[in-house]
């Protein structure tokens, strides 16, 4: 990120410093956006989606939350899914929508090889401690993040989704947390 | 930015690991904005006289979570970390770092599931090493 804080009001650099000075420090409040704010730690809902072309549902008391701190063009985030009652498991990938645009020169494309990791998870296993498993975040496309499976787990698939890493159940879920860049918003 | 130090407390719920000669737990962290809480800490257990104690492994954090974390229906990942065994490569690995909001204190789990315990993978044993980094949110100023 580059800004421009030459933006001279007059000729005397020690009187003028004054009111040059203050401009440059909102140029820099603004490219900073609410990380310099009191309150930092913001919160949204990501969109739960099956990448198979039917979504997820976390049913009434389900959870799916998250939040994050965005300093400059990093965001830093934390967020849990939990299955809750009436949930149903979609079909395929499960995606997280985020409401972040990522910078247009990963070249970010939609599969696992070409998602890089940007955190770490794990799955929520509400019965046994043999199911809580390790994920890999990786992030996709231009705002989502996908979950990727540990080595050997006998699952099928590479990727976390309806079926194969464990078999879904009320209080089931997953945990992430992620670090990636997004497009500058100066 | 200034870098922090801090001294973890290494924690077995079946009873504290005891560091042998020369062994040592440090920490070190830095705040960004200052919000945010980047950290590191490393177990080497030292040589004679090491003791594994027993249970669930822990570790403190240099600063408190910031409460909408700590609310968190299940235990947030807040971070990666390796367990070297020096004896035997295959019982080394790397670990997710999970935060406990009951007690306020880093563990661990393992690739299969479990939590690192004075027991799984491994018994640690003299010379043994731990390294972990963190990254969490904070309210303290």
């Amino acid at each position: 990120m580059v800004l421009s804080l030459i933006d001279p009001l007059g000729s005397n650099f020690l009187k003028d410093f004054p009111g040059q000075n203050l401009i440059n420090l909102d140029k820099i409040d603004a490219a900073a956006g609410p990380s310099l704010a009191t309150q930092p730690l913001r919160s949204f809902v990501p969109t739960f989606i099956g990448g198979g072309g039917l979504n997820p549902y976390i049913g009434t008391d389900g959870v799916n939350i998250a939040y994050y701190y965005k300093i400059w063009d990093h965001v830093y985030a934390w967020g849990e899914v939990i299955f809750g009652a009436g949930w149903t498991v979609g079909l395929g990938t499960y995606i997280l929508e985020l409401p972040f645009e990522y910078d247009s020169f990963l070249n970010l494309g939609s599969g696992i090889s070409s998602s890089p990791v940007v955190g770490q998870g794990w799955v929520q296993d509400a019965s046994s401690s043999a199911g809580r498993l390790p994920l890999t975040v990786h992030q996709r496309e231009t705002n989502r993040l996908m979950f990727g499976v540990r080595l050997e787990s006998s699952a099928i698939n590479r990727d976390l989704r309806d079926s194969g890493y464990i078999t879904w159940a009320q209080g089931d879920g997953f945990i992430w947390n992620a670090q990636f860049k997004v497009k500058e918003t100066p | 930015m200034q870098t922090n130090t801090y001294s973890p407390s290494w924690t077995g719920t079946g009873g504290n690991p005891v560091l042998g000669s020369g062994g040592s737990v440090t920490g070190k962290y830095i705040r960004l904005h200052p919000g945010m809480v980047y950290g590191y800490a490393k177990i080497n257990t030292g040589g004679s006289g090491f003791s594994a104690g027993g249970g669930t492994y822990r570790l403190t954090l240099p600063v408190a979570m910031r409460a909408e974390i700590d609310s968190f229906p299940v235990n947030p990942a807040i971070g990666k970390s390796y367990f070297l065994d020096a004896s035997a490569a295959l019982t080394s690995t790397d670990m997710t770092v999970l935060y406990d909001p009951g007690v306020g204190r880093m563990f661990f789990r393992r690739q299969d599931g479990d939590s690192w315990t004075a027991t799984a993978p491994v018994v640690p044993a003299q010379g043994d090493k731990m390294v972990v980094y963190f990254a969490y949110p904070t309210s303290v100023a």
